[in-house]
């Protein structure tokens, strides 16, 4: 199956050929990935439909000043990505959203969990089905922990652009999705445990 | 343990929870007609006309998506838009009115203020930095390759593509000048030499304008063709003597970034006093005592956002961010003091006192293209590391060492800032 962060290669083109005609079709293709991403960093549908809407018009207007050679380069997810955090970043600075976050108090402890496969958070949810779950704790967890799961597991972006997106390297990248993943499953235990006794 | 986060089946443990997970995730019907509307792109749009004046009025509203088209409305006017109107948009809050206005600037020919777009590489937005980078590529020989070299250290890898895209233009124009200046040469000899001095003092706004920022505005203009004639052809090859360079607001709009080095050349008689004037102020700072900036440091000097020269050297972790890592700041350090038969600790104690690296490494018995090879061996064995530990990608650091490993003076000047300004200490 085709990843879906794979771009068409004429839609480039198109763009920078005749950018006012063809700004629809690049809406059309990513609107859907920008709103859920959105959608994910800010828990709200609201705000989520503001941020997109900014990130297109930014970057239309960046788009229109680009050399074409510029835009033949791009890969646009990433790019239309990075437009949207820096919008959600500034939203969030403006409003000064909360945000209700995982419990860290026993961060270390979650951290010495071992990978045990049979445990892992995804085999788990995907026992319940339960994914709007799934997308909760994510929400919760703490911000830099869950830009990296949520790039990496559900942008299907790679390391590399998420360092690119987060401006953090590559190791950091690494560091914080392993270890917001070993933070997910220890809430999926603590949740199983806590049903299993009631 | 990260060997399961590396592994792609990892990821297609998700897969199957994502994808079902943008089904519940309806996009709101109204985005994408809202998006197209306040773009003006909606089908039933019409294109309103706008006078000057409004849109002057425009640039002052309070919505910045009102000011970015008013700065952009501006820009298509060209060769006659307001720089002043333009330069005092470059200070306004909003990232996209900045860049707006840095492109629009980038447009004007030889009236663009450089100093101000060079000033727009630093500033804190990504996409005004990378215009800003487009906008400098532009200008052809009038902004030395260096300038452009600056932005392939940027924190943002936006901006390091531009700054690849930026070198290539300028090598290529550069090469164009080169082929076409011996063309010119020869057909200019054969020319009446009266025809063509009555050319270089005609009245064209673009005159001044060397060849290869003319081809580059003309082509990304889709403007070819308008400037042709003897006049443009007969003045625009002159080569251009690679000096150091020093940008700020004593730079006069329009000029070229190079000819502010040889005004200074000039061979007029009044050179005798010259060392009149460097002995006097020399006296002056060691009594007021201000520290004089070596000449090595010319290349770090940057220019403040309050506009203003920063005289200190800017640490090597603002250009190369690789150097905020101590572990590889102290790689390099004792690679090169390896390589010269000293600790780290005897190299900066010797630069402390002023020498160079070349004279550092001249009095231990290495030469200049010796010194040159321990750097760059210096250099690739810390990027290799930074590979290895995945802070680096390889085609960065293959990047790098293609772009600098051929120039000692940058090398020198990364080497010296490491040993003395490794982290803006």
């Amino acid at each position: 199956m085709a990843s879906r962060n794979e771009q068409s290669p004429d839609l480039v083109e198109l763009l920078a050929t005749d950018l006012n005609s063809y700004f629809p079709q690049l809406m059309l293709s990513y609107q859907q990935r920008l709103y859920t991403f959105a959608l994910r960093q800010s828990g709200s549908p609201q705000d989520a439909e503001d941020i997109v809407q900014e990130a297109f018009i930014r970057a239309y207007h960046a788009l229109a000043d680009y050399p074409a050679e510029r835009i033949r380069m791009m890969k646009l997810q990433p790019w239309l990505y990075k437009i949207t955090l820096h919008i959600f970043y500034r939203q969030k600075s403006n409003s000064r959203l909360q945000y209700a976050s995982l419990d860290l108090s026993e961060e270390s402890n979650h951290l010495e969990i071992e990978d045990d496969e049979r445990v892992q958070p995804e085999y788990i949810l995907e026992g319940k089905e339960d994914l709007r779950e799934l997308e909760e704790m994510i929400a919760r967890l703490p911000e830099h922990y869950r830009l990296a799961v949520s790039c990496y597991y559900f942008d299907e972006l790679s390391y590399h652009e998420i360092a690119d997106l987060l401006n953090q390297p590559v190791g950091t990248v690494k560091s914080n999705l392993h270890r917001g993943k070993q933070l997910l499953r220890k809430t999926v235990e603590a949740q199983q445990g806590s049903q299993a006794r009631s | 343990m990260e060997d399961n986060i590396n592994n792609s089946q990892d990821r297609s443990h998700l897969d199957h929870s994502t994808n079902r997970s943008f089904e519940h995730t309806h996009v709101p019907p109204s985005l994408m007609p809202s998006v197209l509307h306040r773009l003006g792109l909606a089908p039933e749009q019409v294109q309103e006309e706008m006078s000057v004046e409004d849109v002057i009025a425009k640039l002052k509203s309070e919505n910045w998506e009102e000011r970015v088209r008013a700065v952009r409305l501006m820009g298509k006017l060209e060769g006659i838009a307001p720089i002043e109107l333009l330069e005092s948009v470059l200070d306004d809050e909003d990232g996209s009115v900045r860049a707006a206005a840095v492109h629009a600037m980038g447009n004007v020919g030889k009236r663009a203020p450089l100093h101000r777009l060079v000033q727009a590489l630093h500033d804190s937005d990504w996409h005004v930095r990378e215009t800003a980078v487009f906008a400098l590529g532009k200008q052809g020989q009038r902004v030395p390759n260096e300038v452009l070299k600056t932005a392939l250290y940027d924190t943002d890898n936006s901006v390091k593509e531009a700054a690849r895209l930026a070198i290539q233009w300028h090598a290529s124009q550069t090469r164009t000048t080169a082929t076409y200046g011996q063309l010119q040469e020869k057909k200019i000899m054969q020319q009446d030499s009266d025809a063509i001095q009555n050319s270089r003092e005609g009245g064209s706004p673009y005159e001044t304008m060397p060849y290869e920022a003319l081809h580059a505005y003309k082509e990304y203009n889709g403007q070819a063709e308008r400037f042709h004639g003897l006049r443009e052809q007969a003045q625009i090859y002159a080569p251009q003597e690679q000096v150091p360079y020093e940008y700020g607001p004593a730079m006069r709009d329009g000029e070229k970034v190079t000819s502010y080095s040889l005004r200074r050349r000039s061979s007029k008689k009044w050179w005798f006093i010259v060392p009149i004037v460097a002995l006097l102020f020399f006296v002056i700072g060691a009594m007021a005592g201000i520290s004089v900036v070596k000449p090595t440091d010319a290349f770090f000097t940057r220019v403040s956002q309050a506009g203003k020269v920063e005289s200190r050297p800017a640490p090597v972790s603002d250009i190369m961010p690789l150097f905020k890592n101590p572990q590889y700041v102290a790689m390099l350090q004792n690679s090169v003091s390896k390589g010269l038969g000293l600790t780290p600790r005897q190299v900066i104690e010797q630069l402390n006192q002023g020498k160079s690296m070349t004279d550092i490494a001249a009095a231990r018995g290495i030469s200049a293209g010796q010194l040159q090879k321990i750097e760059v061996g210096a250099f690739n064995d810390t990027l290799q590391a930074a590979v290895k530990d995945g802070d680096l990608t390889q085609a960065d650091a293959d990047n790098w060492l293609a772009q600098n490993q051929g120039d000692p003076q940058l090398l020198e000047k990364m080497t010296d800032s490491i040993f003395l300004f490794p982290a803006g200490k």
